[in-house]
């Protein structure tokens, strides 16, 4: 998925849902990476601007919503496209990051995407409200 | 035969028998001469032994077999003394301790051999002896009178008509509830739109079945309060032992039922409460002597109904706190400024050990040092849309006053709206609304209040509060809600009233659980989410950062 000029991964079974854009209602007191709530079929869930979190700027362009899947946790990210889903034959090799929430980088034919690590992702959102 | 099946079955019941031996126990200490509640232990132990023994968990079943025994000596005539009941009361949770280690996958073996001897071998002292004065004393009459009252005669046996269901099965029926609650909102918008007097008549329907099958499901997830209290008259008795003191505890109303979300949370709270009046409430017995008092202390926990509320009342005879005490207390630790602190009502500066990290205890006991602290209590309760008071005589003892929601999934609220947010107000923490014309506004030290009835209320803009911006009333009225703060009344300005509703509370994950000020959120017929407002929590956590910045 691209967002921003950059390109990144998730786990399959990181994700619950991709859906497109829905409304969004401002959360009282939240601070900015979270930009707002949505109800996906029901479930309330928080949209956390992945962008302003990890200091390369607001995810404006976003189009496509992801529900992430995590147990006891109602997260979305924006980003702005899905690309394509890869499995470990698409990984050419694996270039490990200091980054905590970015553990590594996945070299792929086309170029790379960097990895999100998202129970790394989900503790340090709930540490940082 | 593969008995894993039962393996649930045994556990929850296995429980309920240790639970009934330990409320027993006690009820014989009360009354050793009360020959149903001997018989009651023997059939519980018996029930155990057998149960165990056909789950082949041949050590728990060896332990409830001795325990049967003991009760079967003194059925036969065998006398009573205080060490029969430290045995059984060990015995009981020795055996909890074996089924809590099947549960985490163990075997559910433990050494229980001294245990069984000293059970095989109790034999009733002469006379409570100048050595076993400490344990033989028997300082706690402690007992449930509801639970006297139902074993006063023979258990009937009666073929049961109700099924175990799964806790999680009773939340899914909530949940679908209020999902066709939420519907049914959506399906009036569109009805609204669209007309059709037919459709209107249908909708009419639809909603009259949708409450009673909301009633249904809300009654079915009610339990009684005693499943949290029952293990409080010998919570009570060990503490006081321990303290050396002596009190009389009794239940009142325990049979009211409670839904099992609220339950669940209350059991902590109330046993902080009960261990405070133990510890530092209730007096030694030699300074309730010199002040006139009984020896023996007083503590009650009653339980009333009051229309969709719950009142628990915890109330001990001992020496009381004393309000000036607790505020200088509170300036001391600097949690308040002098001049704040004198403006205070009486009432408010008791409340004031409800803060965080407070304690005038001039002592620390092992007890005071245990669980969660007065501002935990306090919070439990707010967060289940319900409230603390506290009413104390110096010297005479005090009270503590629980009110809560019978049900929490689904309430009345009244939607208001600031700036782009529109956010929903429990009506419990609402005195009523108000439209306020500005001429009526004054301003005292740069702080706008209104008059109603008679009375000063300060006026507070939720968009202030939350830190967003607000229209500030572009007609000729403001508008506002007065919700009661602490006994003080206090108009929360907004820019919109948008009426009352009934709604389902869709508890929030994480990350969203985290915010403070939030109590759930609820789903709007056109699909909008909404944010059930804390306001006490709102109001303090303005007042904390106000005076974190002054």
């Amino acid at each position: 998925m691209r967002l921003l000029g950059r390109r990144f991964a998730l786990e399959v079974d990181g994700v619950a849902e991709i859906s497109e854009l829905l409304p969004e209602y401002p959360i009282p007191k939240a601070p900015p990476f979270l930009r707002g709530v949505v109800n996906i079929h029901g479930t309330v869930a928080a949209v956390l601007d992945l962008g302003i979190y990890l200091g390369i700027g607001p995810s404006e362009k976003g189009r496509t919503l992801l529900l992430l899947s995590s147990p006891g946790c109602s997260l979305a990210i924006v980003v702005e496209q899905v690309e394509r889903m890869i499995t470990a034959d698409d990984i050419g090799a694996v270039r490990s990051c200091s980054d905590s929430l970015l553990p590594c980088e996945l070299l792929l034919a086309d170029g790379s995407a960097a990895l999100i690590d998202l129970q790394a992702l989900l503790a340090s959102v709930e540490k940082r409200l | 035969m593969d008995m894993s099946q039962y393996y649930g079955l045994f556990v929850s019941e296995a429980r309920e028998h240790l639970r009934k031996i330990g409320e027993l126990t006690l009820l014989l200490e009360a009354d050793p001469t009360d020959r149903p509640t001997v018989d009651a232990l023997f059939r519980s132990a018996h029930s155990i032994k057998g149960m165990a023994a056909s789950m082949s968990f041949a050590a728990i079943a060896d332990l409830a077999h001795r325990m049967e025994d003991l009760m079967a000596r003194i059925r036969n005539g065998l006398p009573v003394d205080t060490s029969l009941f430290d045995l059984l009361l060990a015995g009981a949770d020795q055996i909890g301790a074996m089924i809590d280690d099947l549960e985490r996958g163990g075997v559910g073996v433990a050494d229980t051999a001294a245990l069984m001897a000293s059970m095989a071998a109790y034999s009733p002292l002469e006379s409570p002896s100048a050595a076993n004065a400490e344990v033989v004393s028997p300082s706690v009459a402690s007992h449930s009178v509801e639970a006297k009252d139902s074993n006063s005669q023979q258990e009937p046996v009666v073929v049961s008509q109700t099924v175990r269901v799964r806790t999680e099965l009773l939340d899914t029926f909530v949940n679908t509830t209020g999902e066709l609650i939420t519907v049914k909102h959506r399906l009036e918008m569109l009805a609204a739109e669209r007309g059709g007097n037919h459709l209107k008549e249908a909708l009419r329907d639809l909603g009259r079945h949708l409450r009673d099958l909301h009633d249904h499901v809300m009654t079915a997830r009610l339990l009684p309060l005693s499943g949290v209290t029952e293990r409080f008259p010998r919570m009570v008795r060990e503490l006081s032992r321990g303290e050396g003191k002596e009190i009389a505890f009794t239940m009142q109303g325990v049979e009211i039922e409670l839904d099992r979300s609220i339950l669940d949370v209350l059991g902590d709270p109330l046993a902080h409460l009960l261990r405070n009046c133990v510890d530092h409430g209730i007096e030694p017995a030699a300074a309730r002597l010199s002040a006139g008092k009984p020896t023996v202390g007083t503590l009650t926990l009653t339980v009333t109904r009051q229309k969709d509320q719950v009142e628990i009342t915890v109330c001990d005879d001992g020496r009381g706190m004393d309000p000036e005490a607790i505020c200088g207390a509170a300036v001391d630790k600097g949690g308040i400024d002098r001049e704040m602190a004198a403006a205070l009502s009486a009432n408010e500066k008791l409340m004031l050990i409800c803060h965080a990290g407070f304690s005038t205890a001039s002592r620390v006991t092992e007890i005071s040092g245990r669980g969660v602290g007065m501002d935990v209590v306090k919070n439990t309760l707010h967060s289940l849309g319900g409230t603390l008071s506290i009413a104390s005589t110096p010297g005479r003892g005090s009270t503590f006053l629980l009110r809560l929601p019978l049900t929490v999934a689904i309430i009345n609220v009244i939607l208001v709206g600031v700036g782009q947010l529109t956010l929903a107000v429990p009506l419990t923490a609402v005195m009523r609304t108000a439209d306020i014309r500005k001429d009526e506004v004054a301003s005292i030290d740069g702080k706008d209040i209104f008059f109603l009835g008679g009375e000063e209320v300060p006026l507070v803009p939720l968009g202030d509060l939350l830190g967003i911006p607000w229209e500030q009333g572009r007609g000729e009225h403001l508008h506002a809600f007065i919700a009661e703060v602490r006994g003080e009344r206090v108009g929360i300005l907004v820019d919109r009233l948008l009426g009352h509703k009934e709604v389902f509370v869709k508890p929030l994950a994480k990350p969203l659980s985290l915010l403070p000020g939030i109590n759930g959120a609820t789903l709007l017929g056109d699909g909008q989410v909404v944010f059930i407002l804390d306001i006490l929590h709102s109001i303090d956590a303005a007042a904390s950062q106000g005076a974190a910045r002054g």
